[in-house]
C-alpha cells in the first residue's frame, strides 16, 4: 500500500521492548503509584456513589454495566490492572497482560467518567495497549524474550506500533485544531477567546503560574497566538512524514500543553506517555523487508518477467 | 530472519482504521463515544463579560465554612460543576436536594471509613460563585457568592 512506508517503519525487538518497558512503566508510576486519572486509583469508592448519579457513557451502556457494585469487586478489577500493567513492563506473558491492561483499563479509567462529564486525556494511552498488545511487543527487552530458547526477529513488525502509535496522537491534535475551526470558525483567533480562557481558569483551576495574564489585554498579541496554537495543532501530523519537522513539531506540541498545564491549570499528564513514542526507538537509516513477498525472483519467475 | 505476513499486514492496517474510523464518526456525529472522540474541548468561541462557576461548601460542626476537596466528594468537584452547570443550561437534570444529601451522607461515610481526614459536617452548601471577568483576575478571591441549596447532617434523637 502506498502509506507503507509511514506506517511500517524499521525497528527492532530489542527497541520496541524498551519503548514497552517505558510506556508501561511510566503508566504504572502514573495511575497505580500517583493515582494520576480521574479518580482511576480509588476506583472502588465509586461503589458508594448514589447510583442516582450514574450516567453512563455509550460503551457502559452497551455492556449492560450498571451500579450498584461491590467495593471488593471494584478494587480486585484495579489490582488485576496494575498488574496488567507490571507484567506488560516486564515483559511477562506480555501479549496477554497488554491485552488486559487494555480491556481492564477501559473498565477502570471509564468508570469515573459515568457521572456526567468525559475526560479524552486517557484515550491515547488506553488504545496505545491495545497496539502493544496486537503487536510483537514482548519479543525483545523482556521476560518472555529470556525464557525463550531462540531470539524472534520478524522483519516489518517491531516499528509499526510506534507509528501506530504516533498516528493515533497526531490525529488527536489535529482533530482538536479542526474542531476549533468547525464549530466556530475563525472566531477562536478573531476574537478574545485564548484571552478568556487564559483568565477564566484563574477562576476555576487555580494556576501554578500567572504569566499568561499581562499579555490577555493585548488583542494583537493573543489573536496571533491563537492562530498559532490552531496552525501547530493542524500541521501536527507531518512530524509522521518528516523527521526534521518532527523534530520541531513534537516538542513544539509537548511545549504548548506545558504551557496550558501551568498558565491554566489544566494538566495533560497522560500525554507524556504520548510523548514516549517519539524517542529514537526506530532504525530509520536501516530498511527493513517488510511483506513475505519480498524475496529474490527466482529463474522461473524472472523468466516470466522478461516475456 | 522471517517477514510480517500478509494477514499481518492487513490486520494493523483494519485496527488503524478502527481507530481514525472511531473518531471519524464522533467528528461526523457531532458527539463522543468514548473512548473515541472528536477531541472538541476548548473549541467553543464564547467570551463572556462574568465567569461562573459552583461549589461546594461544609460547615463543620463548629461553624467554620469551607470549599470541599475532590476527596470529599463522591466525585470530582468539575463533574459536579459541569453538572449543575448544564443544569443551569436547561441540558440536564439534577435534584438537587437529593444530590447535596447524598454527597454529605458519602462525606461522613468516607470519613467514618477513613478515606478522608475532614472534620464532621453539619452542613453542606451548594454555591453559585461569580466573577466578573478582569485581565488580571485580581477579584479571583472575592466572588460574588449566592448559597443555592443548604442540607443540614441529621442527627440522631439521643445525640
Amino acid at each position: 500500500m502506498a502509506i507503507d512506508p509511514v506506517i511500517f517503519r524499521g525497528s527492532s525487538p530489542t527497541r520496541l521492548g524498551m519503548f514497552r518497558a517505558a510506556f508501561f512503566g511510566l503508566a504504572f508510576v502514573f495511575y497505580v503509584v500517583l493515582g494520576i486519572g480521574s479518580h482511576s486509583a480509588h476506583i472502588a469508592e465509586f461503589a458508594d456513589t448514589p447510583a442516582s448519579w450514574w450516567a453512563p457513557m455509550v460503551l457502559f451502556e452497551a455492556l449492560g454495566i450498571t451500579p450498584p457494585f461491590s467495593p471488593a469487586l471494584l478494587h480486585g478489577v484495579f489490582i488485576a490492572w496494575a498488574l496488567a500493567l507490571f507484567a506488560a513492563a516486564v515483559g511477562l506473558m506480555t501479549r496477554t497482560s497488554c491485552a488486559m491492561a487494555f480491556l481492564l483499563g477501559l473498565f477502570v479509567l471509564g468508570m469515573p467518567l459515568n457521572f456526567g462529564k468525559l475526560n479524552h486525556s486517557d484515550t491515547i494511552p488506553l488504545i496505545a495497549m491495545l497496539v502493544f498488545a496486537f503487536g510483537r511487543s514482548g519479543d525483545g527487552f523482556s521476560v518472555d524474550a529470556l525464557l525463550r530458547k531462540r531470539p524472534t526477529d520478524v522483519a516489518g513488525e517491531y516499528g509499526w506500533p510506534i507509528q501506530f502509535i504516533r498516528v493515533v496522537g497526531c490525529m488527536a491534535f489535529f482533530l482538536a485544531g479542526f474542531a476549533k475551526l468547525y464549530h466556530g470558525g475563525l472566531d477562536w483567533i478573531t476574537t478574545d477567546r485564548l484571552a478568556y480562557l487564559l483568565v477564566s481558569h484563574h477562576y476555576s483551576h487555580a494556576p501554578l503560574v500567572s504569566w499568561a495574564l499581562p499579555f490577555t489585554e493585548h488583542a494583537w498579541l493573543m489573536r496571533p497566538m491563537a492562530a498559532g496554537v490552531i496552525v501547530l495543532e493542524l500541521c501536527v501530523p507531518l512530524a509522521l512524514i518528516n523527521r526534521r519537522l518532527a523534530l520541531i513539531l513534537i516538542p513544539a506540541m509537548a511545549a504548548s500543553q506545558l504551557g496550558f498545564g501551568l498558565c491554566m491549570g489544566v494538566w495533560f499528564w497522560p500525554y507524556a506517555l504520548y510523548y514516549l513514542a517519539w524517542l529514537p526507538w526506530q532504525q530509520p537509516t536501516v530498511p527493513a523487508p517488510i511483506t513475505a513477498q519480498t524475496v529474490a525472483p527466482t529463474p522461473d519467475t524472472a523468466a516470466v518477467l522478461a516475456a | 530472519m522471517t517477514a510480517i505476513t500478509p494477514f499481518r499486514r492487513y490486520l494493523v492496517y483494519a485496527v488503524l482504521l478502527v481507530g481514525v474510523g472511531g473518531h471519524a464518526f464522533c467528528v461526523l456525529t457531532k458527539r463522543d463515544v468514548w473512548p473515541f472522540a472528536r477531541y472538541a474541548m476548548y473549541s467553543g468561541t464564547a467570551v463572556r463579560d462574568t465567569y461562573v462557576r459552583y461549589a461546594f461548601f461544609g460547615v463543620d460542626t463548629e461553624g467554620v465554612e469551607r470549599e470541599l476537596t475532590d476527596a470529599e466528594l463522591p466525585v470530582s468537584r468539575g463533574t459536579l460543576h459541569t453538572n449543575f452547570l448544564r443544569q443551569e443550561m436547561g441540558h440536564y437534570e439534577l435534584d438537587t436536594e437529593a444530590v447535596l444529601g447524598e454527597c454529605l451522607a458519602w462525606h461522613e461515610q468516607a470519613r467514618l471509613s477513613g478515606r478522608h481526614d475532614a472534620p464532621q459536617l453539619a452542613a453542606l452548601r451548594m454555591v453559585r460563585l461569580e466573577w466578573d471577568v478582569l485581565d488580571d483576575a485580581s477579584n479571583k478571591d472575592t466572588p460574588r457568592r449566592e448559597v443555592r441549596f443548604e442540607t443540614l447532617a441529621k442527627v440522631d434523637a439521643d445525640e
